[in-house]
């Protein structure tokens, strides 16, 4: 399962987004289900519980505009003050909690520099999703072979 | 001298907010206010904008419940063309703000405010939420997501996609249902009436427990303010205005929408972006007035589906005349998901519904427009003016948020007085300050138009405004 997350009206908050169907353009069809989201929210959690496993694709504020990061999503406990929108380890948690088995995850970011009132990427963020989509796909290819 | 007590930021609700309870000279609590501290202007930057834009613009105000802003803009742009829009499009406009109204409800009762009662208002924070109430109940946690699925499947078959859809238009909506389409919603709605009527009868069978959280959060006497149909059934997309008062008696009824400013004045607050609407006829602050689940349950004559008629009538034994305590929103949810479903299923049965005259081609034959909708946290004006060639010159938008704006603080204050206890905020009294603003479900993002979000912060104000303790969450 792909869930790419972000605004494509704000720029680079939209390279989620562009993760998702890049990704999913060079998937065999059918082996994977993709949700565009603005924001995570419980009932991805059932969907997350389906899938073998679930690529969190997102963009971030944090390092050098285009810098790819991926890691392994754990389940967390909740936050103290939780609020509409959850994050990739609860929505891993609330599928563990809800129905019983979680997925295993992983988070693929790539940081942001213009997250204005635009549909376009800024230069360094286009720049970086072949990068970032060959990243999911490594972590993703035991699943497709299996 | 007075004191004064902030919470700071609030949790669990959509937007951003801070409570300051204010003590005076003997240490009692004088009022408290519910402060919104965001702003971002829509009213004033739609102008300039083409009329037939608005829809798709104001809808953008909010990503929980953008139908009912779509729905009330597309309303008054109906009105700008003076026209009658086909049945078939009031049918199709009524069944999107119903499968709305189930998952913003349902959002609100199964997973932001729930965990409150399953977990205890004194238990640890950290776990009161959606992840621990899976924990303890996890067939709650999914039969909340199931009944939020269903309504954004819904939206996605009727409009075309779950936020944001730009399907209602001016003169009607911009895409037939198909006949697969039926299907598939069809498919769905067993399940999400069993879900509704089992939360329903669980939550009624419990009611008694919340007893005295039923006396405490918000339970005063006040107007309230619904739409209704011609009989004086719920309604939620069409009809027209209608004041109750606290004995359930009808105060004023069938008013036009393009006439709410005879009856509604907009009060503002230096403490506030939220502004506070007041029923004119009885000045401000006296015309409080309260919208939402529970005015739409005490203004209506009647639901109108068969199970929502039966679980109406045990509902209002809960109140001599109207249904006073602000808690009882919760309860009001589940009343509205349930005739939300069984409505749908009635509209779905209407042999027109698959009509493809679904959009009326008219000029725009008005200056101004009046747009109502009954959204799930009450009832939303949207007030257009428009010059030559259609551009938008002026735009006032009333938000159910703000319509509870009085109430809002009026039940901080109660709590407040029951709760605090000497000068320091105690868990108990941030739990159950945040748990009495939970109870509407406020939607800040909508009523300020506020961007971003913010957690509970509440502070503790001495008689001359000194800070006496504060708490965050």
């Amino acid at each position: 399962m792909l869930l790419a997350l972000g605004n494509t009206t704000r720029g680079d908050d939209g390279v989620g987004v562009v993760l998702g169907r890049a990704l999913a353009a060079k998937l065999p069809p059918g082996s994977v289900h993709v949700e565009e989201a603005i924001q995570l929210l419980p009932e991805h959690a059932e969907a997350a519980a389906r899938a073998e496993a679930v690529v969190f694709l997102d963009a971030t504020v944090t390092g050098a505009p285009g810098s790819v990061s991926a890691h392994h999503v754990h389940t967390r406990a909740p936050r103290e003050a939780l609020l509409h929108a959850l994050t990739p380890e609860e929505i891993l948690g609330l599928a563990r909690m809800a129905y019983g088995r979680a997925p295993q995850g992983l988070l693929v970011t790539v940081a942001g520099g213009d997250f204005s009132f635009t549909e376009r990427l800024s230069p360094e963020v286009a720049g970086a999703v072949p990068t970032a989509v060959e990243k999911a796909l490594s972590w993703l290819a035991p699943y497709l072979n299996a | 001298m007075s004191q004064r007590i902030v919470i700071d930021p609030v949790t669990r609700i959509e937007g951003h907010a801070k409570i300051t309870i204010h003590l005076d000279a003997a240490g009692e609590v004088e009022e408290a206010r519910f402060h919104v501290t965001e702003f971002r202007g829509f009213e004033k930057f739609c102008e300039g904008r083409s009329f037939r834009e608005m829809p798709v613009i104001t809808a953008r105000i909010c990503g929980i419940c953008p139908v009912s802003h779509l729905l009330a803009s597309a309303k008054a742009t109906d009105a700008l063309l003076a026209v009658d829009i086909p049945d078939t499009a009031k049918m199709l406009r009524q069944i999107v703000n119903l499968a709305q109204l189930v998952q913003s409800h349902a959002l609100s009762f199964f997973h932001l405010s729930s965990p409150d009662w399953i977990l205890g208002y004194d238990s640890d924070p950290a776990r009161r939420n959606v992840l621990g109430l899976a924990e303890v109940r996890p067939e709650l946690a999914r039969e909340g997501i199931a009944l939020r699925k269903w309504g954004q499947q819904v939206i996605e078959t009727v409009a075309g996609r779950r936020i944001h859809p730009a399907w209602a238009v001016a003169g009607g909506v911009a895409s037939p249902l198909t006949e697969e389409g039926r299907e598939r919603i069809l498919a769905g709605l067993p399940e999400a009436l069993a879900v509704a009527r089992k939360t329903l009868a669980w939550f009624a069978r419990d009611v008694e427990e919340h007893h005295e959280e039923a006396r405490v959060f918000g339970n005063f006497p006040s107007l309230f303010l619904a739409l209704v149909g011609p009989d004086g059934e719920l309604a939620h997309t069409d009809g027209k205005l209608r004041f109750v008062d606290d004995q359930g008696q009808i105060v004023a009824d069938q008013i036009d929408a393009k006439d709410y400013q005879q009856w509604i004045g907009e009060a503002v607050e230096p403490f506030s972006y939220l502004k506070f609407p007041y029923y004119k006829p009885q000045g401000y602050p006296h015309g409080c007035y309260r919208v939402g689940p529970l005015a739409r349950l005490n203004a209506c004559s009647r639901a109108g589906t068969p199970l929502a008629d039966e679980a109406l009538a045990q509902f209002r034994q809960l109140g001599r005349g109207a249904v006073l305590a602000s808690f009882h929103y919760h309860y009001a949810r589940l009343v509205e998901i349930l005739y939300a479903v069984e409505r749908i299923e009635q509209l779905l049965a209407d042999p027109e519904i698959l009509s493809e005259d679904v959009c009326a081609v008219a000029m725009r034959s008005r200056r101004r427009g009046v747009g109502v909708s009954e959204a799930p946290r009450g009832i939303l004006f949207h007030d257009y003016e428009v010059g030559s060639g259609g551009v938008v010159s002026k735009v006032n938008m009333i938000i159910a948020t703000g319509q509870n704006n009085l109430a809002m603080n009026r039940t901080v204050t109660q709590i407040a007085r029951h709760y605090l206890s000497g000068r320091t905020i105690t868990e108990g009294l941030l739990n159950r300050v945040e748990a009495g603003i939970r109870a509407y479900d406020p939607c800040l993002s909508c009523s300020t138009h506020a961007a971003g979000r913010m957690p509970l912060a509440v502070e503790l104000l001495g008689p001359s405004g000194e800070l006496i303790d504060a708490a965050t969450r």
